[in-house]
This record gives structure tokens, C-alpha cells and sequence, in this order.
């Protein structure tokens, strides 16, 4: 069994949903869109919320379809990850963005994980995402409630908490390159939030919600700034989250072209990255100083198949893949 | 007279193989702890249990789900399709019978699975290229066979629906 003491709520509309959300004691509560990250945290980890409310049922946060003024994309956070690859204003506006939805994880996965649940997924590390058994033999990491980081050796009892956990998402660079706006509705009324600041530089947190609050919708406004591209290292072409996503948008800037890079995979939240060609004589210089800047610019560990230092190589490898590919 | 749902233990209808299923079960109770202790159809397997192997696949209204990943609660009205609703009576299903010709199988444990992923497949796209194979099944892992006799199996199952073999 998941969670014996746990309680299941299933809400069938926003509204229902606002309504409990107002009540002060709801206690600790998990949302449950797809579950392809959470059910497995669930199964490993001792912590257990008392309600977990499924959100499958309401139907107003799912789907794509264009704001009444035509210059925005309004994605539901709970379309699934293979309706995003099928979806025909995704293919006109946002053709990237169905194809790296369809480079996540596996074909049943993309059927069951959400856009919102891609964007928000729960950092992740070699000594967290294991058994609860295999985490206290070794010690409990911060992130599980213990007291140290078994990336970092001198982090311990006596310093303050640090994560190291990745981030994964392989949406949410392409999605932050596009400018993508979250609106998120909570207790104390509706906000929004620039995608790019929804990220903590700790491992330990998820995203940057408050108790209670949830994502409504995903807004990206058209025409799209650039072209928008993205490559993913992986060991299998299946199943494996990002070891290092390059998202890269090239844009016109008074005649030149400048790169707006985003990457995942390599360290705690997603790294932007912006160059200019123009500033280099020739193109060895600039590819040079593009190796020399996004190895400086992230602290991948030892955390999967792929040596820090490779990954901070294959940076560079990526976007000159990306760039003069084209 | 039926007890009630609560938050913590609900009142679950599936349609599973054509046929609806109703049982009050744990609310948190995973879709593949339904089909196998609460149904008995024990052809979905338990593998991994965190959504790595593929082993637990089953079919929601007709796609390829997890259901290690899902809680049952969350399929209430929908369709289910286990390896044991693909045969009509001893007739094996086409794909069933490829697999067996071809000998797409060692251990067998991957096997429900992987024919249920051709299903859908099939389903949706009759003359499947060679990478759409593959991909079809990338996301259940199968440590016997090396995935070639399995591959060929979906194709002779694609042939021999296209009347071609």
C-alpha cells in the first residue's frame, strides 16, 4: 500500500478546489497531478502528507488553446506530456516545445506526466532518489531530513543545510527562453511569476509555491523571441532524465546575433547563459570563450554516469551542435 | 447495502477488459496493487515499482500507462486493458501469437508488457517503421532478450494485420 494513513481528495472543479484551499486546516497536503515523480518519492521517502488531492478531475487545467487577444499560448498545467506532442497550436506556435515533450522519460510516462509536474519536478540526486533503507545505511542527506551532503564531504551536522540535487526538467528551458509567465492562484488571491524565478539555487526546496497554492495556467506570449532549439545528453535515449539539456534561442539584436542559452541537468535550477558572437574576431575565439564561460557558470557533481568535468565539456559541444547545425 | 466512499477508502468502477469492476478499496491503493490483489489478474507485473522497468504497463482507453505510478482511484470510469483481455477465449490475440512464432520471449516477466505497447501501437499506426518499434517499447526494459526478437515480432504482428504475411 502507498500511504495507509494517508486521505485522497478529488476535487471535480477550480472552484471545489478554491473552496477547501480557503479553509485554514487542511493540514499538510501534496498535489497529485500525474504522479510519474511524486508516487515513487512517496513509495521511498517517510514523508507523509495527510491529504493528497488528485487534481485529474478538473478539466479546466488541461488543454492548450491561444488567449482571446491571440498573442499569448495558454497551456494547462495538467496536459499531459504526449498531448503536447500532438497538439496542433503547439505545432504551429511552439513546434520545440512538442518535441521536447517528446523526448521525456518514456512513451507510457509522457501518457500519465503533466507540463506542470515537468516544470516543477523535485530535484534530484544519487544519494536521495533511492529506498529509505539504502538512504539511512548511508546516512540521511539534508534533503531527507538528515544532516549532511554526501556530494559535498565538509557539509555536515555543524553548517548550515546544502543540496546539491539537480534540477531535470527538460520544459522548463525551452519554456523559460520563450518568456512563459505562471499564473498561480493560492489562499491570498491570483499572482503571477516569470518562469525563471520560480527556481530555488537549493536542492533541498521544489519550486517556489506557498502552502496551498497551485498553478493555473502557463502563458507564453507570441510570436516567440528567436529560434528556440534543444539538445539533451542522456545515457539511454529512454526513461533517463536530462545529465545535461541545452536549450538555445537565437535572437537579432541590431543586426547581430546574440544566443540566449538555458541549461538543465547540471546544477540546482536552471542556468541562463547569454553570448554574442559579434564581440569575437574570429569564431574559434568565440567558441573558446563559450567553453571557458559555461564551465564556470555550473557545479554538476558526481551524480550520474557522466563525470562533472565531461558534462561541463559537452556544454559548449551542445550548443555549437545547436547553433551550426542549422 | 454499499458503505460509502471516504477520503480514505473509496469506491472504485473501472472497466477492465470489457467488463465493469466495482471494489471499495484503500484510497491511496496503486492501480497495478488493484488489478493484481483486488482482481487477481496477475498478468500485470510488479516490477521496479517506481516507473523504471515498464514491467507494471497496462492500457487507459487504449494508451500505454504505468500503473505502479498511478493511483486506481484516478482511472474511475475509464477503460483498462491487461494482457489477459487481449485473447478471445484460446484464441491468442494477433500480437500474442507473433510473439510466439517469432519467439519474443525468454523469462516471459517483460512479456505482457511489451505486447500490450505493440497493441497500442498497432492500434493507432498499421505500417509501423522500424524505429517506431523501437520507440514503442522503449520504455519497458527487458533484460533476456536483447529487444531484436521482440522487434521482430511486432513487425510480423504489423504484416500479418496488413494481410502481407
Amino acid at each position: 500500500m502507498l500511504l495507509e494513513n494517508t486521505c485522497v481528495w478529488r476535487p471535480q472543479s477550480l472552484a471545489e478546489l478554491r473552496a477547501r484551499l480557503k479553509q485554514s486546516s487542511t493540514g499538510t497536503i501534496q498535489f497529485l497531478a500525474g504522479g510519474t515523480d511524486l508516487v515513487p518519492a512517496l513509495k521511498r521517502q517517510g514523508r507523509v502528507p495527510e491529504l493528497l488531492v488528485a487534481l485529474s478531475q478538473i478539466r479546466e487545467l488541461a488543454g492548450v488553446k491561444m488567449s482571446p487577444t491571440k498573442d499569448r499560448l495558454l497551456i494547462g498545467p495538467l496536459t499531459k506530456l504526449a498531448q503536447l506532442s500532438r497538439e496542433p497550436l503547439i505545432q504551429q506556435h511552439f513546434a520545440v516545445l512538442g518535441q521536447v515533450a517528446g523526448l521525456v522519460a518514456s512513451p507510457q510516462i509522457r501518457n500519465q506526466a503533466t507540463v506542470g509536474g515537468n516544470i516543477m519536478v523535485d530535484n534530484r540526486c544519487k544519494y536521495y532518489n533511492q529506498s529509505e533503507v539504502d538512504r539511512h545505511s548511508h546516512g540521511g542527506c539534508f534533503k531527507a531530513g538528515g544532516a549532511v551532503c554526501h556530494l559535498i564531504p565538509n557539509a555536515t551536522r555543524t553548517s548550515a543545510p546544502v543540496c546539491r540535487a539537480r534540477f531535470v526538467s527538460d520544459l522548463a528551458p525551452v519554456l523559460i527562453l520563450a518568456h512563459c509567465e505562471l499564473v498561480i492562484e493560492g489562499p491570498q488571491g491570483e499572482r503571477r511569476i516569470a518562469l525563471k524565478d520560480l527556481y530555488h539555487n537549493e536542492g533541498l526546496y521544489g519550486a517556489r509555491l506557498n502552502a496551498g497554492e497551485i498553478l493555473t495556467r502557463l502563458e507564453i506570449p507570441l510570436p516567440l523571441v528567436g529560434k528556440i532549439r534543444y539538445e539533451k545528453l542522456r545515457i539511454r535515449q529512454a526513461i533517463d532524465f536530462p545529465s545535461l539539456g541545452v536549450a538555445l534561442s537565437v535572437r537579432d539584436e541590431g543586426g547581430s546575433e546574440v544566443l540566449d542559452v538555458c541549461l538543465t541537468g547540471v546544477d540546482t535550477r536552471p542556468v541562463s547563459l547569454t553570448f554574442r558572437p559579434s564581440q569575437f574576431a574570429t569564431r574559434d575565439d568565440f567558441w573558446q570563450n563559450v567553453a571557458q564561460v559555461s564551465k564556470k557558470s555550473v557545479v554538476p557533481l558526481k551524480q550520474d554516469f557522466f563525470p562533472p568535468q565531461y558534462k561541463r565539456e559537452m556544454i559548449a559541444v551542445l550548443l555549437k551542435r545547436l547553433w551550426e547545425g542549422n | 447495502m454499499d458503505k460509502e466512499s471516504t477520503d480514505k477508502e473509496m469506491i472504485v468502477t473501472l472497466q477492465v477488459n470489457g467488463l465493469t469492476v466495482r471494489r471499495f478499496v484503500p484510497a491511496t491503493m496503486t492501480l497495478v496493487e488493484y488489478l493484481r490483489e483486488e482482481l487477481g489478474l496477475t498478468g500485470t507485473k510488479k516490477g521496479c515499482d517506481v516507473g523504471d522497468c515498464g514491467c507494471c504497463t497496462v492500457l487507459a482507453d487504449g494508451d500505454p500507462v504505468l500503473s505502479c505510478l498511478a493511483l486506481a482511484v484516478d482511472f474511475q470510469g475509464r477503460e483498462i486493458t491487461t494482457i489477459e483481455g487481449l485473447a478471445k477465449g484460446q484464441e491468442l490475440h494477433p500480437v500474442q501469437r507473433a510473439f510466439v512464432d517469432e519467439g519474443g520471449l525468454q523469462c516471459g516477466y517483460c512479456t505482457p508488457a511489451m505486447v500490450l505497447n505493440a497493441v497500442a501501437l498497432l492500434n493507432h499506426q498499421a505500417n509501423p517503421s522500424a524505429q517506431e518499434i523501437k520507440e514503442c517499447i522503449s520504455g519497458t526494459i527487458c533484460r533476456c532478450t536483447g529487444y531484436t526478437k521482440i522487434e521482430e515480432s511486432i513487425a510480423l504482428a504489423a504484416d500479418r494485420q496488413r494481410g502481407q504475411k
